[in-house]
């Protein structure tokens, strides 16, 4: 794991709960998760300086709710867990490949905006971005490219100007099924690709 | 923080009515008992003195317990791991030679009672990473393993007198603390110099912090690019090097040689007093504190109440803690629920 962090990969898995936070610590101590090797001084020992200056400067940035990076991420809310994750994994060092699965899955309105909106300004910035996602409305909003797959395959490649016809969610929805190119069984998964 | 201090106060206080029946019941008065133990244990210096030598060892395998259990481990075998240290420390002690200075000597006896004690921690952790077996079962079945091959290498080559070790050099003794004459020694130094240092580790270094990560969400630490594995086996180690320090209270401190049993129990006390303290360092020093007061005051009311209703009253403690560490689980996690 920590040689893909090294080769510039960030993620923001698909259950926060269970692979991306520690729930019992601090908002602050979440934030450097992954990369408390960042924050040594000598011996190991952690520069809690550091630590509560980047806190402060990710909760100011992302605009995580509460704004105290002491406080214990299980009461915060789903929205502002998430831009949590987001906001580590987008202040990674040497970022080039972001990896987002289900990025705004049970996230209130106005974190959803927030999160896309750190998406494109990554991707603007220069870092592929891959998101994987159920919610079809956003994948058409994001992204530059779209592969349908459809069991373990990809059937279809859409580009930007394709992705904005009218019924291209209900096609979408219909290669998913496998219905769109003859077949008729299953459940199936988008990637969308927002390489540049 | 506050919280659990009160929770744990009442459940103390629960268990401390729970004792008075029962001293009312065997036909004395509580108050007069609990004053009595209070007087005899904290209100004289010898009485304090055996509070402190009876909290040293317990001081220890509190922290190796709750080292254990903050990476989310259960380690039973603090019972073996110190036996092990503490006929290794004995064996060290009498092979050093005289000419030795008495702090090299110390340190050397000291360091090879942990190294025991890591030896046979760590086994379990390595067994637990490379085969799957739980950490449970490889401690308890080391710790027959611990006391059998100490019995066996004791009596083929090291005892000499009944199921003793040879006296230890001079210079690798501890003074005792001069505290009227009590079993009262410097070792308790060592304890809370250790318990300094646990806290340290887990609250300052990066690898506290991984640690802890991995004890609280094993998942999202792996994800943080944490060996799992590593940590298991390494938390393993650490907790019986700690255990294995015991051999310094008993050894260098007291006894000057190894005797079979020593120490026995104060293993298994040891759970019981990580679980007392809330795996805190601080907590635990407190709780071993408590623990020895009662191990002790039990023997200074021995004309007023069997010995024995003290040791019931200790496991009415820990039961009483071990349900008021499930409440506050379920607080901790109900204000979580609420996001």
């Amino acid at each position: 794991v920590l040689e893909r962090y090294r080769a510039g990969l960030a993620h923001v898995p698909e259950d926060r709960h269970d692979r991306a936070l520690v729930l019992d610590y601090s908002i602050q101590d979440n934030l450097i998760l992954g990369q408390q090797r960042d924050f040594v001084g000598t011996l190991d020992v952690l520069d809690r300086r550091r630590v509560h200056q980047q806190a402060e400067k990710l909760i100011r940035e992302f605009d995580i709710r509460p704004p105290d990076p002491t406080h214990q991420v299980r009461g915060m809310s789903g929205g502002n867990q998430q831009k949590l994750v987001v906001a580590r994994e987008l202040s990674r060092r040497g970022l080039s490949v972001l990896i987002c699965s289900q990025p705004t899955r049970g996230v209130d309105i106005g974190a959803i905006e927030a999160i896309h909106r750190r998406m494109i300004e990554a991707r603007d910035r220069g870092v592929a971005v891959l998101l994987l996602s159920a919610e079809l409305s956003e994948l058409r909003d994001l992204s530059d490219r779209l592969a349908v797959l459809y069991k373990g395959e990809i059937v279809a490649t859409l580009d930007r100007d394709q992705l904005g016809a009218d019924d291209v969610l209900d096609k979408v929805g219909a290669m998913m099924t496998g219905a769109w190119p003859g077949r008729a069984d299953g459940a199936a998964k988008t990637t969308a690709e927002g390489a540049r | 923080m506050k919280r659990e201090a009160l929770t744990i106060g009442a459940a103390l206080v629960i268990a401390a009515l729970a004792g008075s029946v029962l001293i009312w019941f065997v036909g004395q008065s509580p108050l007069e008992v609990y004053g009595m133990m209070l007087s005899r244990t904290w209100g004289t210096s010898y009485g304090f003195g055996e509070v402190l030598f009876r909290a040293t060892p317990l001081i220890l395998t509190g922290l190796s317990v709750s080292v254990a259990f903050k990476v989310g481990l259960f380690n039973i075998g603090a019972e073996g791991q110190l036996a092990a240290g503490s006929f290794v420390t004995a064996l060290c002690g009498a092979v050093l030679p005289a000419s030795l200075p008495w702090p090299l000597a110390v340190a050397l006896c000291v360091l090879a009672g942990m190294i025991a004690g890591a030896g046979l921690g760590g086994l379990a952790g390595v067994l637990k990473v490379r085969y799957g077996a739980h950490e449970v079962i490889n401690t308890i079945m080391l710790n027959f393993v611990a006391s059998a091959l100490i019995l066996w290498a004791g009596n083929a080559h090291f005892f000499v007198r009944d199921t003793h070790t040879r006296t230890i050099s001079d210079n690798a003794t501890l003074p005792a603390l001069g505290l009227a004459g009590s079993h009262a020694n410097t070792s308790l130094l060592l304890a809370i110099g250790l318990a300094a240092a646990v806290a340290y580790f887990f609250n300052r270094t990066r690898r506290g912090f991984e640690w802890r990560a991995v004890g609280l969400s094993p998942r999202a630490a792996q994800n943080a690019g944490v060996r799992i594995g590593g940590v298991i086996i390494g938390a393993m180690v650490v907790s019986g090097a700690l255990a294995g320090a015991v051999g310094a209270n008993y050894v260098l401190g007291y006894k000057h040689y190894y005797e079979r049993g020593i120490g026995g129990g104060v293993g298994v006390m040891g759970i019981a007093v990580a679980l007392l303290g809330r795996n805190h360092p601080a907590g635990i020093i407190a709780a071993a504190l408590l623990l020895g007061t009662l191990a002790h005051g039990g023997l200074a009311v021995a004309e007023l109440v069997p010995k024995e209703i003290f040791y019931i009253l200790q496991a009415v403690i820990i039961l009483a803690v071990a349900c008021a560490s499930v409440y506050l689980g379920r607080r901790a996690r109900a204000s979580g629920a609420q996001a």
